[in-house]
Parts: C-alpha cells; structure tokens; sequence
C-alpha cells in the first residue's frame, strides 16, 4: 500500500528538535542519550587525569608532586566522577539513546523527565567539579566516612559539595531510571512479548529497579549528612545518640549495589553487541535474563562485606559473606554465556569482539579477587591496601568501561552514520588492555606487601617501588590507548566512510535505517522474533515504506504506541509532547536551591524552593484539556486506540507506581535509621525521656483519615460524571488536609529539639517528610480541583484525580509506620 | 505459541522476592533476640526460628518455582532458573546462625 505522498515529511517535521541555541529546549531521546554520553566522557577525561595525578605521584618513593591536601582531594573527586558522574549516566546514557530505537519505538514515554534528569545531572556535576576549580573539593574519600567527614574535622565546605553534588546526580539518576522502567514496559513494538525483548532491556529493567531501591538510601543518609552538617542534627555523632556506622550502612545500601548498576547494563551491551559480531544468537538467553535478574535482587543483600572491618557482629559477617559468595553464580553464568556465544558462532574479530574479550578476562580477575575478598578472613587482611584497589579497578574498568568502549565503536555508525576505524579501534583496545594490567595487576603485590590505600607517598625500601613504578607506566599507556581510539572515533565522526544501512549484519531494531531518521522508525513495525531483522524478511522494507503503526502524525502529533507490560499487545496511543524550556529551567531553579543550601544563604534557598514549586506546577499544567482531546486515534489501517493522556491505563499510572516503589525505600531508610540506631548507637535512648504523645498528635489522625476518605469520594465522583462533586469534595480534601498539617505542627512543637538527641533529631525529620508528601499530594488535589472548575476531566479521562488520590492515600499510609517512630518512640525505644 | 500473561511475571519475580523478606526477616529477627539476650535461653530459640523460617520459605520459593517451570516457553525456562537461584540462596542465607555461634 503507498502512503500519501507528504506524509513522511510532516513526520520528520513533527519530531524535528529546532536549530541552534535553541537546540537546549529539545526532549528526543537521541539528542538527550548523546548529551548524557558525551558529558559523561567530558568528565571522565578529568576523572582520568586525576588518576595520572595519583599515578604520576605515586611512582616513587617520598614523592613531592603532590601535598597530602591536595592528594587527598584528588583521590576523593577521581572516584566520585568515576562512580557518580561517568560510570552510571554514560550507561543511563546509552540506554537513553539505544532503547528506543531497540524496542520499536518513537521515543521515551516521558520526554520533558529524561531531559529534566540530563539537566540535574550536568548541575550536579557541575557543582562538584566547581570544588576543584576553586582548590574546595571533598576530600574524605569517595564515600566521605564520618567523622572524618563531620564539621568537627571537615570544617570547610569541602564536604558539602560532595553532598548537595551527588544528591543532584542521584536524583537525575531516579527520574532516569522511571523514565527507562515505563519505556520498557509500556512501549515495546507491537508483538515484542518479554520473551522477544532484547537482552539490554532485560538488563536495563534489573538496573532501573536496583536503581530504584539502591539510590534512595545514599539519598537520603545525604540529606541527614547536610542536616548534621547544616543545622546540627546529630545523626552521626555518637556523643548524642547518632552512630557513624549508620552513614556506612546508608552508603553501602547503595554502593553495593552500584556496583552491579554499573555492570548488568554494561553486560547487557555485550549480550547485545557480542551475539552480532559472533554470528549466532546468545547462547543461554533464558539464563541470562534469570541471571541478570538474580544479580539484580542478591547486589542488595551484600552491602555489609564493605564493613568486615568496622567490628559489626559475628552473625552479621557470616549472613553477608555467604550472601558475597552466592552472586559469583549469576555473575558466572552470564561470563559462561557470552563466551559461549563467541566459541559456538563464527566470530568476526573486530574492536567490539576484542573488548568483549578483554571484558571476560579482566572482569574474570577482578571477580575471582572479589571472592577472595567475600571472605572475611582474607579480607580483614587485605582491606584498605592497594590490593582492593587493584580488585575495584578489574571490577570496575573490566565490567564497565571496556563494554563501553566496545559499544561506543559498535553503535558509532547507528549515531553518526559513518564507520569507525578498525585500525585505531584495534591498536587502541591493545593499548588499554596491555596498560591496564600493567597499571593494575602490580597493584596485587603492592597490597599483599602491606602498602596502604589513601597514602600520598610510601618510604623507600619496603619493596614497593617496583611495582608502583609499573603501576604508574602502565596508567600512561592506558591513557595513551584511550586517546588513541577516543581520537579514531572523533575523526570518524567528520571523516569516516559513510554507512549502508546495517553495515555489521545485525538482528535488531535500531539497525532498521543507518543512522536512523529522526522519528526512528517511519512506521512502528509488528515483531514476531527475538531477532527480527535476522527472521522477518521483509521487515525494514516494510517499516521503510511505512508498513504498520502510526506512519501518520495527524495534524503534526508526536504519536506512538503504548503497548502492554508483557505481551505487547497494542493499547493506546501515546501524544508526545515537543521542544520545551521547562526542564532546563526547572533543573536550573533546583540547582539555585540547591547552591543556596551549599553556602548556606537560606534566603536564596527558600525563594529557590518556592520557584521550584512553581516551574514543577506550570510543567504539570496541561496544555490541553484532557476533556477536549480526541478520545482515539488511527494507530494502523482500520485499527483505533485511545489517547493515552489522562486515560486511567496510560503509562503515567505505571510510573506513579514506580515512583513509589522509588519512594518507599526512601522511607524505608529513615525507619531503618531508627531501628539502627535503637539496636546499636552508644547513647540511646536519651538521658531526657520527655513523654510525647500530645493531644494535636492523635487528634491529627481524624482529619487525615477523613482527608483521605474526601479524595476517593472525589474520584468517586467524577466516575460518575459528577465534576460538581468532584470539586466539592476535592475542597473537603484540601481543608482536612490543611488541618491535620496544622496538629502536626502543633504536635511537632512538643517534641525534643533536633539538635539534643539523635532521636529528636530522627523524629522532626520523620514529620517533615511525611507533611512533605501531604504538601504534594494536595498540590496535585489542588491542580485537579482547578482544572475541575475549568470544566476538565471526564468519567474515562480523569488520571490526575486517580493519581492525587493514590499518592494522598500513600502520604497517610506513611504515617501508620511514621507515628509510633515519632510519638511512642519514648515508649518504644528503651532497651 | 502461547503468550504469556501477567500473573506468570509476578510468578517470576515471586523467589528474588521471598529471598530478600527471609533474608531480612532472619537479619532483623537475629539482631533483635541478640539485643533482647533470646540467645542465652535454654531452648535454642535463635536457631528453631531460623531453621523453621529457612525451611517454610525454601518450600515456597521451590512452590513458585513448580508454577513457572510448567509455563510453556521462555517464562517457564527463565522462572526455573530463577527459582533454582534464589531456592540456594535462600539456603545458603539460612545457614550461618545455624553454623556458627549467634550474637558475638
């Protein structure tokens, strides 16, 4: 069947990104995926240098290069970019950019969210690295351990910055990790059931949800960090009940698994890339989505074997060693299986196969050392030396950065439409893999010998000159691989041989148009393989042509489908929204609070959270009434799905969900701060039992019950068509809700103050983040009830009352945990 | 062939999911009766629980995972898999406060 001539034009123009400086305000994943990979790069090229820093001062004996503040603040910011501002964006980069294209659709279900998580991500990046530039950057290692890191040692803002940076870029990371959970669920092509789904969405989901629960407890131990710092609320302070071993169980919670949020996606593009260049499906295909997936649950449990030496209870060690040694299993089969694809195919060795080689035997070392270091015999006599650090790096380099690299020369061609050099790509992988282990594998012996991490220079004669000497040799030629092939790709960008379509013969999706035009695909395609363009004959022609979903934009709309969570099964109709400032501005105006909480102006941070408030409330306002939107759309010749925005199915209500799985562990920290602290901090309970349990505060628990019991009776109401009863009670809601913040005021006022006791201090933030969230949800209740008057909402299209009533309910639900921990905690907290 | 539906899914993640509540509940219960001084009673409290608690929760990962294993095609062999994981991790987190002495 041809396509009306024109369409295909008003289909590049409706996904077009505008020109210029005006290019900021752009959404498409593409642009966003490219700018979060080549930001990522930018600051690994500093984090790198700082490592020839560390190497350069470290080859001999009493070397003056460096001071010990400055090596201090050089080692600390190496690993924080290397872990916080590289390894995890330029992954949450790649996924931005490939998933898309690999799952058959358009774009991200959430455009303005994936930009606004770029734009955070930069700022916070931003903000830490403004600590080198003027001589202030944290330096008390990248896991800012207290109390080396409190106010008593760390007087300056050095701290700070670490904080209020890498809070910035974990929030980035959440928004990105609901924006990748959604996009995989919900807009698969039509017909890719999970079973037909690539092995990178598989990874990319075990990411997402690790991200998910393993980000919010560094968040939030940063949040009581900065409050201690800021305010004196003595979280950490062991003189007034706080226990700096509750920061460590806080980090760990989420730098354990980081690990592993690091390597599964950087897997992920292996099983993807390696099964293309070996000629042959991936071998063990099911296993690898089970083992990605038990990876994913067993990273949580293991962030105590960080600890062994910080004289945590016996059961605890043996619990966290046998739970170490078990994720050599999943981690195995997922080697076992990539090597296997390459031993049972017909390999072609070009750059991508060479670092997916280079990726088995590095992260095969570091993994073995890793076992070694599970043990807590082993490890209470190699911890701190440089035998970790050898270990970190095998982990680390070998599971993430040589994917990378062999990603970037394997997918160069889908983003700039030109072929890389093998010749480059070769020399610089020999390059990095030969100065790796020279850099790293001395570093073995180095610790083994007794050498210590974090020391900015060692006496001669204790037989560690050699190998640091070769350390440092090793990190030049490293560095020099990595200019090499960095410099190839560059060149190719401008004056590579420009690409057919597909040029390594692969089976999926992105590789349909090469380079992709802008709308990805000129119509969704129907995928009935795990391999489509390897086993659908016919199908890049079809989609060329315009054969299947939405190959018309009607009237310039950025459409595409919505499809179901497991079987793909075509649902809806995704309206997407086009360019806008909304997330650069708003990222913008958090950054301004943000900055102002870093130096302590209160004023600027208070007048930055109010604007925040109002750039999140005009970004929510929609621009169109979901009232007057079109109920349905032609998705396929004779085939019409309902709009998505505002139905009660559409994407948005899966990531509420999401978000508040994100949420709940948030929440789940501060409760596990309690209990911590109950079982093990030195000073509890406090010397000044004051009973608690006032009046306002039981008396808060009616209006809340009865606010609650408003907003269902609200959605209740416009079910049934009855936008006057939506609106009264959504009033009833606001009213109830108002009061019941107003006890909780009151009841707060009799409570300890926060700076006296840990506990205090626990309690006030407990109330503050549960009265924070009653804030949002009447946010929501007060922007459905104006768009209510405004004659909006329908009985089939009215999500935003479903999700204000949802996010209301768990606002209250918050407090069934949240009221014994603040006013029966005297009653409850004595042992 | 036949799709799969959403219950299989959830089916799926049921095992990762009864591992991390045993996980955390054998922690916190372990920590608790360390505090409380439960380890000093005559009864070995500490153990019974654990054994008891390993035993019920193995079973019902090993249940989940007979419901995966017989769907048909990729959630049947991927939910075997996963099962068979978390039944030995499960296990394996079991075993130490029956191994070793509790609350040192």
């Amino acid at each position: 069947m041809t396509r009306p001539a024109g369409e295909e034009a008003e289909l590049t123009q409706a996904w077009a990104s505008p020109p210029g400086w005006r290019a900021l305000s752009a959404v498409n994943h593409r642009p966003m995926g490219a700018r979060f990979v080549v930001t990522a790069f930018f600051f690994f090229t500093i984090a790198g240098l700082l490592a020839l820093l560390i190497r350069t001062q470290l080859a001999v004996p009493n070397n003056t290069v460096l001071g010990p503040e400055a090596y201090n603040q050089v080692f600390t910011m190496h690993g924080t970019m290397m872990l916080f501002l590289f390894a995890v964006p330029v992954l949450q980069g790649a996924a931005t950019y490939l998933l898309p294209l690999m799952l058959g659709a358009r774009d991200l279900p959430f455009p303005r969210l994936g930009a606004f998580s770029f734009w955070c991500y930069l700022f916070g990046g931003l903000i830490l690295l403004s600590s080198l530039v003027i001589g202030a950057a944290p330096d008390a290692g990248w896991f800012i351990y207290p109390p080396l890191s409190g106010k008593a040692f760390s007087p300056g803002i050095n701290v700070d910055f670490w904080l209020i940076g890498v809070t910035f870029a974990e929030i980035a990371g959440v928004a990105g990790a609901i924006e990748l959970t959604v996009s995989i669920l919900r807009s698969r092509a039509p017909g890719m059931s999970l079973s037909r789904m690539p092995l990178f969405a598989w990874y990319m989901l075990a990411t997402a949800g690790m991200i998910l629960i393993g980000f919010p407890p560094l968040i939030l131990g940063s949040i009581l960090f900065e409050l201690e710092r800021a305010f004196d609320w003595p979280f950490f302070d062991t003189s007034r009940g706080g226990d700096p071993v509750l920061w460590q169980h806080l980090f760990w919670l989420f730098g354990h698994p980081e690990v592993y949020i690091i390597l599964l996606p950087a897997v992920g593009l292996l099983a993807t890339f390696v099964p293309v260049h070996a000629r042959q499906p991936a071998f063990l295909h099911n296993w690898l989505v089970a083992s990605a997936i038990g990876t994913g649950f067993l990273s949580m449990g293991l962030w105590a074997h960080h600890m062994y030496a910080v004289g945590i209870p016996q059961m605890s060690l043996a619990f966290f060693s046998a739970a170490s040694s078990l994720v050599a299993i999943p981690s195995g089969i997922q080697v076992f299986a990539l090597i296997a694809t390459v031993g049972m195919g017909r390999p072609v060795f070009r750059t991508p196969l060479l670092f997916a080689l280079g990726f088995v035997v590095i992260f095969v070392l570091g993994g073995l050392t890793g076992v070694m270091v599970s043990l807590v015999p082993f490890d209470l006599v190699a911890h701190d030396t440089q035998f970790v650090v050898a270990h970190l790096h095998y982990v680390l380099i070998g599971g993430s950065v040589f994917p990378v690299l062999g990603a970037l020369h394997h997918w160069w061609p889908a983003a700039t439409g030109r072929m890389p050099s093998e010749t480059t790509g070769k020399i610089g992988f020999w390059l990095l893999f030969v100065g790796f282990n020279i850099n790293f594998m001395p570093l073995h012996h180095t610790g083994l010998a007794g050498m210590p991490r974090r020391v900015y220079t060692y006496p001669a004669g204790l037989g560690w000159e050699w190998s640091n000497l070769m350390a440092s040799a090793g990190s030049l030629m490293f560095a020099l691989g990595l200019l090499i092939f960095l410099g190839g790709l560059a060149h190719a960008a401008f004056r590579g041989r420009r690409t057919q379509d597909d040029p390594w013969g692969a089976g999926t999706l992105e590789w349909i148009a090469t380079p992709p035009p802008v709308y990805n695909f000129r119509a969704v395609p129907v995928i009935e393989s795990r391999y489509p363009l390897w086993d659908q004959a016919g199908l890049r022609g079809a989609v060329l042509n315009g054969v299947g979903f939405m190959p018309d934009p009607q009237g310039g709309r950025r459409l595409a489908p919505a499809t179901t969570e497991v079987e793909a099964v075509p649902e809806m109709a995704l309206d997407l929204p086009g360019p806008t400032w909304s997330p650069l501005v708003t990222a913008a105006i958090f950054a301004g609070l943000f900055l102002g909480i870093l130096v302590q102006a209160y004023a600027v941070a208070v007048a930055g959270a109010v604007a925040a408030f109002v750039a999140v409330v005009v970004w929510m306002w929609p621009s169109e009434r979901d009232h007057d939107l079109p109920r349905e759309v032609e998705a396929a010749p004779g085939l019409m799905l309902p709009l998505a925005r505002g139905h009660h199915r559409s994407p948005a209500w899966t990531a509420l969900w999401v978000t508040l799985a994100a949420d709940a562990a948030l929440y789940a920290s501060l409760a596990f701060a309690f209990f911590y602290l109950w079982g093990f901090a030195a000073q509890w309970p406090p010397a000044v039992v004051r009973a608690t349990l006032s009046w306002p505060a039981v008396t808060a628990l009616l209006p809340l019950v009865a606010s609650v019991a408003a907003a269902w009776l609200a959605e209740r109401a416009i079910r049934r068509d009855d936008r006057a009863g939506l609106v009264r009670w959504l009033a009833v809601a606001l009213g109830t809700g108002v009061v019941f913040l107003l006890l909780q005021g009151w009841a707060a006022m009799a409570l300890g103050p926060p700076s006296r006791h840990a506990r205090d201090a626990l309690a006030h933030v407990t109330w503050i983040f549960q009265a924070f969230h009653l804030l949002v949800a009447m946010t929501m209740a007060g922007m459905a009830l104006a768009r209510a008057r405004l004659g909006d909402f329908a009985p089939d299209r009215h999500l935003a009352v479903r999700i204000a009533t949802r996010f209301w309910t768990y606002a209250a639900l918050l407090w069934v945990v949240g009221f014994p921990l603040v006013h029966l905690a005297p009653f409850l907290f004595v042992r | 062939m036949t799709e799969p539906s959403a219950s299989a899914f959830r089916a799926l993640l049921l095992p990762p999911l009864l591992w991390a509540g045993h996980f955390l509940a054998v922690y916190v219960f372990v920590s608790l009766a360390c505090l409380w001084g439960w380890h000093r009673m005559e009864v070995p409290v500490v153990q019974v629980v654990v054994a008891g608690l390993t035993v019920a929760v193995v079973a019902a990962v090993l249940l989940a995972t007979r419901v995966t294993a017989r769907m048909p095609g990729f959630l049947g062999r991927t939910g075997g898999g996963v099962g068979l994981l978390f039944a030995g991790a499960t296990l394996v987190v079991g075993l130490p406060p029956l191994l070793a002495p509790v609350c040192r």
